[in-house]
């Protein structure tokens, strides 16, 4: 539950609108990851679902159990160490990440992750949690 | 780093253009249309580059709290003794704030919570809040991808809308 003066309860739009541009923003840039030429939206949504559960968001959970693709473990894989501790990215890592995915899905996967850790840190804090399907 | 800038860019960041200029016009919004002080942006930014341990963010400064009053010798406090220093209580409450962003965004707790309501308007905690909190996500892209690059502390313009700092 949102705790800012005046808007307590309130609706994450509502609380976000206390700096229109910077929320209208925010949403262009989470829209743009679902644009054409980036990821796979399917690993777009590992992803985005993956870094909500580490971040304990409600509604956001990966099966831990379902057999995934090389790329969609290695994206998952990459998500679960960039949240929880990017200095823990190994060579090895890295190297099974650039044989995987072109540079370019690379920095699209990159975004990704940040966007969402952002985002899922910001309704957090913020108490405004939403649950998206 | 293990990724490379394409041919003609900066950044690997440039291999998805659309993207960065999406997250150039969000974060130039953050830091030059905004309502909260560039020193206490600046601070909480700073304070996330020692926390994740950004190279790169760490000697980055701002130009614009540098011209509002934030000192080399204010920024060698955000360190773990801060609480001890002599930093204004806006920038100490800024620094927790970030620790609770970066460290465990379920534990605000309701002291911390009263102290910045009482200092900061609701449109300047929701800056804050989004301004460390994209800070704090991408710097972590200069981490993982690193190592990052041994720099001096270099001076460079706020990030502004139509801009490419990050």
């Amino acid at each position: 539950m949102s705790w800012i003066p005046g808007f307590e309860g309130a609706r994450a739009d509502a609380v976000l609108g206390l700096r229109p541009a910077a929320a209208a923003r925010m949403r262009e840039l989470e829209a743009e990851l679902w644009e054409a030429d980036r990821l796979d939206p399917a690993i777009t949504e590992l992803v985005r679902a993956r870094v909500g559960q580490l971040l304990g968001l409600p509604g956001r959970s990966v099966d831990a159990a379902e057999s995934r693709s090389p790329r969609e473990a290695a994206a998952i894989g990459f998500a679960e160490q960039y949240v929880m501790d990017p200095h823990g990215v190994t060579d090895s890592q890295a190297a099974e990440l650039n044989a995987l995915f072109t540079e370019r899905e690379l920095t699209a996967l990159t975004f990704c992750v940040a966007v969402y850790d952002a985002i899922g840190r910001v309704e957090t804090v913020l108490g405004i949690e939403r649950e998206r399907a | 780093m293990r990724i490379t800038a394409p041919e003609g860019g900066v950044s690997f960041l440039d291999h998805q253009p659309e993207l960065f200029g999406a997250f150039n016009r969000l974060y130039g919004t953050l830091w030059s249309d905004g309502v909260l002080d560039q020193p206490t942006k600046e601070v909480a930014r700073l304070r996330n580059a020692r926390v994740t341990g950004c190279n790169i963010c760490k000697n980055l400064r701002f130009d614009g709290a540098r011209k509002a009053g934030l000192t080399e010798d204010m920024i060698e406090e955000i360190d773990a003794d801060f609480e001890s220093g002599e930093l204004a209580e806006r920038y100490k409450l800024g620094i927790r704030y970030a620790d609770v962003i970066i460290g465990d965004p379920h534990g605000l707790e309701d002291e911390l919570r009263e102290e910045l309501t009482h200092e900061f308007t609701p449109a300047e905690l929701v800056e804050l809040t989004i301004t460390t909190a994209f800070a704090m996500a991408f710097s972590k892209a200069a981490v993982a991808w690193g190592p990052p690059p041994n720099m001096p502390v270099l001076e460079v313009p706020t990030p502004t809308p139509d801009g490419s700092v990050t």
